[in-house]
């Protein structure tokens, strides 16, 4: 029977040692490719982008002065007809500064606090509107915000219009949905979304990839993937 | 020696930092202030360790106030662990190997059991990233430490 000698035996190791490590390491690697491309390798883009930025700046600011007025009258004819005003949603936005340093747990730290208005059990949501985490802790000088991904993140949801369920955080990145019975009929790609008492329209979580029934279990096993992108978080707009 | 102690502070401090920044986020899934704990404590005397491990782990602690000093106590369980087994096995290549995997699954399921965040997928990548960063650490750091220093 054909043995490997001592060198092959080596040499199959190592092969195997550096295909592991590869595969542990591979979205590091896939990261800091995109990293580099973006700011080094095609940096003039950036000066293309930045100038399509300043033009759409200023056709937003057009935009904006429009809507003013509009606005202002509006208020005097809801005023002349005695409608009541409905309040609007104020946006706070902040940089994460750093995040928890221990790899079980998903809380960033964002450098703004009690001051800006803040307080505990706000929502976080991204540039694009999607729900990120909430707040957890306010200080005078800095806010906790827990993840979606925290372990300890728990919110409840609803899933379209089939009735609500218990969004909770896991650390690989899919959320699960608790307390969800089989009559809700639930089924993939259903809409995941909440409502904010300060805002009019809803928050969009996630949508649903899969749904379990366990022999032992009265209720579904739900997972939810997040619409926002929370590995490459470095902004959030919290809502007061 | 005081030489050396300010660069350890001082490389402690940066893995703390990177820790809190987390430049690549969370797909370098390790903790580095963990890894410069146990290099010091395998290089090290046990007071000399245990000085680090106690004022990096309250640095570390007030940055994670649902636990209290947990991760105080963590460094200090593990300072004592392997400055114990270097004393008994201090010749020995394997033990180091050993030892280095051994604390950081120890680590790890200590992590995921108290921190109720069990996850199997994790706590894998977790330690075969933070055992190969430990080597990588380990071999320029020795050498960048005991290089420079006036007393070699």
């Amino acid at each position: 029977m054909f043995l490997p000698s001592k060198f092959q035996f080596k040499y199959i190791f190592w092969s195997f040692t550096v295909v592991l490590v590869f595969l542990v390491f591979k979205n590091v690697f896939v990261y800091l490719s995109l990293f580099s491309a973006q700011n080094l390798v095609f940096s003039y883009r950036k000066t293309d982008s930045i100038n399509d930025l300043k033009k759409e700046n200023v056709q937003l600011t057009l935009e904006i002065n429009r809507l003013r007025s509009l606005e202002e009258e509006n208020t005097r004819l809801k005023k002349a007809l005695n409608i009541t005003e409905t309040s609007r949603a104020g946006l706070i936005y902040a940089r994460i500064v750093g995040f928890s340093p221990s790899v079980w747990r998903r809380i960033a730290y964002i450098g703004i606090g009690r001051t800006q208005g803040l307080h505990e059990e706000s929502l976080a949501i991204n540039e694009e509107g999607f729900l990120v985490g909430k707040v957890l802790e306010v200080k005078k000088g800095y806010t906790r915000v827990g993840l979606l991904n925290d372990p300890y993140f728990s919110l409840p949801v609803c899933i379209e219009d089939k009735g609500m369920g218990l969004l909770q955080g896991t650390l690989r990145g899919n959320l699960k949905l608790r307390y969800i019975e089989e009559g809700q009929k639930v089924k993939e790609k259903d809409c995941v979304w909440l409502t904010c008492k300060n805002t009019s329209f809803p928050i969009h979580v996630g949508r649903v990839s899969a749904v379990k029934k366990k022999d032992d279990d009265f209720f579904l096993d739900v997972e939810v993937v997040p619409s926002a992108q929370i590995h490459s978080l470095r902004e959030v707009f919290l809502l007061k | 020696m005081r030489l050396e102690t300010i660069k350890i502070v001082c490389v402690l401090f940066i893995f703390f930092l990177l820790d809190f920044v987390r430049p690549l986020h969370f797909y370098l899934m390790t903790e580095f202030l963990f890894l410069g704990i146990v290099f010091v404590s395998l290089h090290y005397t046990l007071t000399y360790s245990l000085m680090f491990g106690v004022v990096f782990g309250i640095a570390k602690d007030s940055l994670f106030p649902s636990h209290f000093l947990f991760h105080t106590f963590c460094f200090i369980f593990f300072i004592f662990v392997i400055s114990h087994v270097r004393a008994q096995f201090y010749e020995k290549s394997i033990f180091k190997r050993s030892v280095v995997a051994f604390s950081i699954l120890s680590y790890a399921l200590l992590n995921g059991v108290a921190l109720d965040a069990c996850d199997a997928g994790v706590i894998a990548i977790f330690c075969v990233q933070s055992y190969v960063l430990f080597y990588i650490i380990d071999y320029f750091l020795i050498q960048w430490i005991q290089k420079l220093s006036p007393e070699q």
